[in-house]
This record gives structure tokens, C-alpha cells and sequence, in this order.
């Protein structure tokens, strides 16, 4: 056992996070702790780094064991110096961004080999994250953020640790590069404890999956008995939540949101969201027990296989007439030194009752088309048309009438709603701009936001009072208040927990079969694109590069770059 | 759906924050007290104090005029109190004035289209680059040393700062999520502004206001003290320019002739200052972060 840590508890003025969870990593194991967000992972991981703020208390025991350095007991630990580094090396959450910017990777490297009394070479860093000795010389703006993530990586290996901490790992890089990462972790022989919220993206990777619940373990389960035996229902639902490639496989979703710090139910945490939860469940907090090859704490994981959860439904009938042409569409930003080409000679269309996923990585112009359609972007050539109306020629009044007839739903929840307004002032907000009668507002807001799927209560909350979820979900009754034609959805289910992506899809397919609307649905994960649009277009570099029905691009990808795409979406 | 399940109030509302900070209130306390002897001295004292000959010339310190009088026999105390309305009321005037100006021409550098915007940021430039106290002296030397004449110099010259500041805001708060969601409803500019970006900007007037202030008391007292203000409205440059025309500072009567007003713009520009970083330390969200 290189680490084992017994009964840690992290409290942040009383609320607990992190409620005494036992972990152990063995020799050269790598296990994966996962979770949604405010599941308490990321206290785990800092805890162990020595690392939490200093409003936190932190209880428990831990010991850090290895061949080469005496034992060390990490709760009487007070000078975290020589231990950092040296024992445990820590990659945290954005590392590939937190490299300095005005010196070279080498000398970077130097300063942690001097720092930590690391004895190997820069050049044999760089080797063994998979870089070469050109990449000594470069600055970090240089470097791609997979290049750049793998420095941060060789950085941490500079003193050559025990044991390896890296706090979701894969953030801001493209599906292609994340597996490639998780491999190099996973490659370097060093026993590592990987935080993420992404479980079947560390399946191939990880020996061991510990699932965590607000700020409990759910389930500790070895990797090569998750497809099979009994599970904790949570484990079972984030897997059936993960969106597959495949469309025979169905995608769900997990009914509500976690609870937040302060309001964590009696008895088990899960049990409001879990759909075989009985009275037990709700009167006592179950235990880590043995489950076949599995720990699990659940009451009912002799049942767990019963577990089914809400699917996301698909299309019923062919979709009508477009409402949405564009035509050879181009857009290049300027700027004083450089233009750069966002899209170059892009067609589609889109049909009454429509859901088209527009799929494609960071920089392949998905955003700005997008913009374009929303006409908040002026295209440089090529024409938008809604329905017989031109948007790319309109200008001032004529534009913003036609605006009036797209919804749009932003990529982030927290930003996109007024942080001021009630729920009831934000879905009004299209009606107030569109003039229509006072008197005609509360039941059109009452309508959209059962649409949307919100009870009535909700009304008066401000968005701080709301999950991120509903909050999305307040951002698309936005959106249909005005019975628009057209519904961009820009990424609107990223920034959102796995367990709640499945309900927004399903939002949006209904609204879409129930109201004829068109949707253009932005991704960068073509799971969710397969399993919850009708016609799929890829977008590379600007140009499309492959589109067709979502059955035929998951079945048979016409162009190598789609096929990268589903690949690197892993299961 | 079990949507309702977090009931309300569960989620705590952001504390209410506390804007002044204890160094904030230290200001506040001892600018509500220059504001109060300066309006005992507008309702209180008769016409013209300050202005009248009611002793004999140079007397020192006594019950009758505690702190003395000057040349020609006017009481000093009654020109600190009357000069503090007058500075007072030129710095609120001109803060009100300039920071109407800088969030106008901010705003519209900020959103306006790209023509004006660059018009308006080159005009800030060359604004800049003049230096304002020498521009100030020779506006004044020349039109004319009234109060009105005056007020306007000021506003004119120190709007170009919080202008620039003004006008970064606004870029910020144009590119919120929020912001951008309103814009493509179909929202008009008025609407993103007052609706949206008002409660992001508004904040930030507050700083612009007190520091603006802060520089009118000193560059009014400067042009006074030059002898460039105007010599029968009493106020704590003019009591200054006075003491430098009759060498006061050759006797021991420095001490309650300059002394006073020299004390009193130093206390208010203090007091501006405490109140003027505390609010911009805890509204300024880059300064936050930081803390």
C-alpha cells in the first residue's frame, strides 16, 4: 500500500464536504475518484496535498508507505515542505495554464530538479511525458494545451514522488488529446490517485473507480468488475447518463440534482434521486460493504440491477420544412497582425422539428456559427435565412424583430441569467422586449416553464437559489416564452453534471416534437450528439466535413476526423 | 422530477457586504463631520462672515475669536467654516458633473461603434498627455475665476480617467453571458444597458465620484493659494494665499493662521481617500480577487 487514509473528514465552517471516507492506493495502482460536482472530491485530493484553504478543518489519519522514504504519517503532518514534491506529487485543476509564461519549459524543469533535488536530466522529464528535447526551448505559448499539460505532468515528476495527485487531469483539452493524457498518467508506473467527474472517460485507464456522493464513497469497485455484478445505483446511473457512440445503446438521466453542502438529506444521500430507494434508505446512512468483487454502501445492492432511469427519447416522425438556410457562409476575424478563417463555405439546413447537432473541437467554428444564426455576428460572406427572411442583411429594428424569433440558450448557467431577477422577470424578459401585452405574460411564463420542465414554485427564486441544471432549464423556458421558430442551443448541457445532461436532451427533444421547433444543437461530445439529434454536421477548421443522419455517422463515419471524433469518445 | 426538492432559502443569499470596511468608516466619520461645520456655517452664520472687518488686525487668539483674525481684522475661524462650504460645494459639484461626463462618453467608447470608439479613446489620449493642474491655472487666469467658471475648468479636465476606466467596465459587462443572451433576444442598447449592465457599472461611479473629489479640493486650493481664485469669497486657499502676501510664516501666527485651513484640506482629502479605496477595494472585482 503506498497510501492508505482512514475516516477523513473535511469540514468548511461546519458544512462537511468530505464525510469520513477510508481510501488506499496500492503500489503502481491508479485510482480514479469520481464524482459530480460538490461531491467533495477535489477537498479529498487537496487534503491529501496539504493544500485546503484555511477556513477548513480537516480530521482522519494517513500514511504514506514506500520502499525508498520512511513512513509518514500525514495527519501529524505540519510542514507540508519535503513532503510536497518530494513524496506527493500534485498536478491540480488547470495545471497546463498555471505554467509561467516568460520562462522556458527547461528552466522551468531546472527550478523543480533543484527545488525537490530531483537527479535526473530536464531532457529525461520530457521524455517520459512523451515530448522531445525541441520542446526544451519553447515558451508554454508554444506548446498545445496536450503539450502543455504534459509539462505541467513532467514538473511533478521533477522530485520524484510516491504517489501522484492529479486533479481532473483532462480539463480544457479536446476528447482526442484527454485519452492521451489519462494514457501517459496511467503509463508512468507511480501509484496515482486521478480526481474526475468523468467515469467512463478513466474506464481504460484506472485500476480502481471510487464513486463519491456528496461527500460520501457510493462505491470502491475494481475496474474489471463495473460491467458486471451488482453496483450502487449511482454507479449504475452515471454509467447509463454517459451519452454512448452507439445508438443502440439508450442515454439517461438521473432524476433531480445533488444536494448542496448545506442540506444533505438523513439517512442515504442518493436516496431522494434513486429509484429503488425504500423507508430504510431514508432513516439510515448505509455502510461501505462487500458486494461480490465491489464495496458498496447501499441498502438495496441486491436489487441494484432494477435500477432503470428516465431515457432520452428520440425522434418520432420526419422532420418539415426548413426553417433555417444558410449558404456558403465564411467568416474571418481580424485583427492588427493576423486574420484568422472561423468558417469557410459552410451550408445546412435545418427543418421544422429538427434537432441538428453541430458537432466539432475547440476552434472549429461551431460558436461563431452559431452566432451568426442568433445574429449577434455579422458574416464577412453568405447568407443566414429564416423562414423567407434574410437575417445576414438586416440591420437594427428589422434584425431584432427577426431575433425575436430564435431562442437561445448559453453555454454557461451561472453567466447567462441576471443574478438579480427572479425567475418569473428572466422567462418574462423576451415578452417585455417583444412588446407583448402585460396581460398575456403570466400564462405564456407559466406554459414555458412547464415546457421546460420547472414546477410553478420557482417563480420567485433568484438564480443563486437554483441547481445548475435548473437553472439551465430556466435559460431554455427563456428561450420559448416567445414561441420562436428556431432554438440555439450553444453547448448548453457542458457545463452542466453528467446525471443532469440526459434531462436537458430530453427537454429539448420534447419541445421540439411538441412546438415543431427547429434546434440547432452545439457540441463538442458526439455521445450526446448521436444519441439526442437527428442529423449530425461535423465541423473542422471551419469547413464541414462530414453530415448525415446520426444513425449513419456513428454506423459508418464518412471522413477520418469523425471517426477520430467517436473514438475518442470513448465506450 | 424532483426538481423542488431544494426548498428555498437553501441555497444562502450572498451576505449583504459590508462597503465601507472599518478604514471606510474612519473616512465617513470625519467626512459627515467637515459636511456638518460646513453647513453650520451656511445656515448659521450671518451673511458675510468671514468677509467683515470685526476686530482689529492681526489680534492673536482669544474667547471673542478663537482663532484670531487677519490683516484686516476679519475672523480666521469664520473663514475656515465659510471656506469649507465653498470647497465642499465646488468638489460634490464637479465629482457630480465629471462623473456624468465619464460614464456618458465611457459608455459610448465602450459600445458605441468602432469609429467613435476610436475618436473618443484618441481624444482621452491627447487629454492625458496635458497636465492638468498647469491647464487649470491658465484656464482660469483667463476666463475668469467665478465659481461657474471654475467648476466647468475642473469637470472638463478631470474627466478623461475615469472615462477610460468607465469605458473598460462597460466592454466587461457587454461580453457577460447575461449580456449576450439579452442582445439576442432582440433587445435594444437601452434596454442591455439599464436592465443588464447597469447594476455592474453603477458600482464603479461611486469610487469615480469620491476620487474626483479628492483632486477638486486640492487643485481649487492650489489656484487660490497662486492667488488666481477669487480673493472676497473666503476659502481655505484664499486664507492661505493671504498668509504667503503678509509672511505670516515670519511670526508665530502661522500657527493659527495657516495652520487650520492647511489641516482642513488635508483631513478631507484623507477622509476622501479612506472612503474612496474602501468602496473601490470591495466593488472593483479585479481587486478582489487579489485580496
Amino acid at each position: 500500500m503506498t497510501l492508505s487514509v482512514q475516516d477523513i473528514t473535511v469540514r468548511y465552517g461546519g458544512r462537511i464536504a468530505v464525510d469520513h471516507v477510508d481510501l488506499e492506493v496500492g503500489e503502481g495502482e491508479v485510482v480514479a475518484v469520481v464524482g459530480e460536482s460538490g461531491c467533495g472530491k477535489t477537498s479529498l485530493a487537496r487534503a491529501l496535498g496539504g493544500l485546503l484553504p484555511a477556513n477548513a478543518e480537516v480530521s482522519g489519519r494517513g500514511v504514506l508507505r514506500s520502499d525508498r522514504h520512511p513512513e509518514l504519517d500525514l495527519g501529524a503532518l505540519t510542514d507540508w515542505r519535503g513532503v510536497r514534491g518530494r513524496r506527493i506529487g500534485f498536478i491540480p485543476q488547470g495545471a497546463m495554464s498555471g505554467l509561467s509564461p516568460i520562462h522556458r519549459v527547461a528552466d522551468q524543469l531546472h527550478e523543480m530538479l533543484t527545488l525537490h533535488g530531483g537527479t535526473s536530466e530536464p531532457a529525461e522529464l520530457l521524455e517520459r511525458v512523451g515530448l522531445t528535447t525541441r520542446e526544451l526551448r519553447s515558451f508554454p505559448h508554444q506548446l498545445s494545451g496536450g503539450q502543455r499539460q504534459r509539462v505541467a505532468i513532467a514538473l511533478t515528476l521533477a522530485g520524484e514522488p510516491d504517489l501522484l495527485i492529479a486533479d481532473e487531469p483532462t480539463t480544457g483539452l479536446d476528447a482526442v488529446v484527454q485519452g492521451k493524457v489519462l494514457a501517459l498518467i496511467a503509463s508512468l508506473g507511480i501509484s496515482t490517485l486521478i480526481v474526475s467527474h468523468d467515469l467512463t472517460g478513466l474506464l481504460p485507464y484506472a485500476d480502481r473507480i471510487a464513486v463519491m456522493y456528496a461527500g460520501r464513497l457510493a462505491e470502491v469497485v475494481p475496474v474489471a468488475a463495473l460491467h458486471h455484478g451488482r453496483h450502487h445505483p449511482y454507479t449504475a446511473g452515471l454509467l447509463a447518463a454517459t451519452p454512448s457512440t452507439d445508438r443502440s445503446v439508450t442515454w439517461a438521466s438521473i432524476p433531480g440534482s445533488a444536494p448542496p453542502l448545506d442540506a444533505r438529506p438523513e439517512g442515504c444521500p442518493f436516496a431522494p434521486r434513486c429509484p429503488i430507494a425504500i423507508e430504510e434508505c431514508r432513516e439510515q446512512a448505509p455502510m461501505l460493504r462487500l458486494v461480490g468483487d465491489s464495496e458498496v454502501a447501499c441498502h438495496r445492492a441486491e436489487m441494484a440491477g432494477d435500477a432503470t432511469y428516465p431515457a432520452v427519447p428520440r425522434a418520432t416522425s420526419d422532420c418539415g420544412m426548413p426553417v433555417l438556410s444558410i449558404t456558403g457562409l465564411r467568416h474571418t476575424y481580424r485583427s492588427r497582425s493576423r486574420t484568422t478563417i472561423a468558417l469557410d463555405g459552410v451550408d445546412l439546413e435545418v427543418g421544422r422539428g429538427e434537432i441538428l447537432g453541430l458537432v466539432g473541437e475547440s476552434g472549429s467554428g461551431k460558436s461563431t456559427l452559431a452566432r451568426i444564426a442568433l445574429g449577434l455576428i455579422r458574416p464577412t460572406e453568405g447568407t443566414v435565412r429564416l423562414g423567407d427572411d434574410e437575417v445576414t442583411g438586416a440591420r437594427g429594428r428589422r434584425l431584432r424583430d427577426l431575433q425575436r424569433r430564435i431562442g437561445f440558450v448559453h453555454q454557461d448557467p451561472y453567466d447567462s441569467l441576471h443574478p438579480a431577477m427572479k425567475v418569473s422577470a428572466l422567462v418574462a424578459e423576451p415578452l417585455v422586449i417583444a412588446r407583448v401585452p402585460r396581460s398575456e405574460r403570466p400564462d405564456r411564463v407559466r406554459s414555458a416553464l412547464a415546457a421546460a420542465g420547472l414546477p410553478d414554485e420557482i417563480l420567485n427564486r433568484t438564480p443563486g437559489q437554483l441547481s445548475g441544471g435548473q437553472r439551465q432549464r430556466v435559460s431554455i423556458a427563456r428561450a420559448l416564452v416567445n414561441d420562436p421558430e428556431l432554438l440555439v442551443a450553444d453547448e448548453a448541457s457542458s457545463m452542466l453534471d453528467v446525471s443532469t445532461r440526459g434531462g436537458i436532451a430530453t427537454t429539448l427533444r420534447k419541445v421540439a416534437i411538441q412546438r415543431g421547433l427547429a434546434v440547432i444543437f452545439v457540441t463538442h461530445d458526439m455521445g450526446e450528439a448521436i444519441q439526442s439529434c437527428d442529423r449530425i454536421v461535423v465541423l473542422r477548421h471551419g469547413r464541414v466535413v462530414d453530415a448525415g443522419a446520426c444513425s449513419r455517422i456513428s454506423a459508418s463515419p464518412e471522413h477520418e476526423y469523425t471517426a477520430q471524433l467517436l473514438a475518442a469518445s470513448h465506450h | 422530477m424532483s426538481m423542488a426538492t431544494n426548498a428555498p432559502g437553501v441555497v444562502s443569499r450572498p451576505r449583504r457586504r459590508d462597503l465601507l470596511g472599518r478604514q471606510g468608516r474612519v473616512g465617513a466619520v470625519l467626512l459627515a463631520l467637515i459636511v456638518g461645520t460646513a453647513a453650520y456655517g451656511f445656515f448659521f452664520l450671518p451673511d458675510g462672515a468671514g468677509k467683515k472687518r470685526v476686530g482689529s488686525p492681526y489680534e492673536e487668539p482669544s474667547t471673542a475669536h478663537p482663532l484670531g483674525t487677519d490683516d484686516l481684522g476679519r475672523d480666521l475661524l469664520d473663514q475656515l467654516v465659510v471656506g469649507a462650504g465653498t470647497s465642499l460645494t465646488l468638489a460634490f459639484i464637479v465629482a457630480a458633473v465629471t462623473t456624468v461626463l465619464a460614464a456618458v462618453i465611457g459608455g459610448l467608447a465602450g459600445i458605441g461603434p468602432r469609429w467613435l470608439s476610436a475618436t473618443i479613446m484618441r481624444g482621452i489620449d491627447v487629454m492625458l498627455v496635458l497636465p492638468e493642474l498647469v491647464l487649470f491655472i491658465l484656464a482660469a487666469t483667463f476666463l475668469g475665476q467665478s465659481f461657474g467658471i471654475r467648476a466647468a475648468i475642473l469637470a472638463l479636465i478631470l474627466w478623461p480617467v475615469p472615462a477610460r476606466v468607465l469605458r473598460a467596465a462597460s466592454l466587461t459587462a457587454w461580453s457577460r453571458a447575461h449580456v449576450e443572451a439579452a442582445r439576442a433576444m432582440g433587445a435594444g442598447q437601452g434596454w442591455l444597458l439599464f436592465r443588464h449592465a447597469s447594476y455592474l457599472l453603477g458600482p464603479l461611479l461611486v469610487p469615480v465620484f469620491v476620487r474626483t473629489a479628492m483632486r477638486v479640493i486640492i487643485y481649487d486650493a492650489t489656484l487660490s493659494f497662486l492667488g488666481l481664485g477669487d480673493p472676497t469669497a473666503p476659502s481655505w486657499g484664499t486664507t492661505l494665499y493671504w498668509v504667503q502676501v503678509n509672511g505670516v510664516f515670519l511670526s508665530d501666527a502661522w500657527l493659527w493662521w495657516a495652520g487650520p485651513p492647511g489641516l482642513a484640506i488635508t483631513l478631507t482629502v484623507v477622509a476622501l481617500a479612506l472612503v474612496g479605496t474602501s468602496i473601490e477595494d470591495r466593488l472593483n472585482p479585479n481587486l478582489q480577487e487579489s485580496r
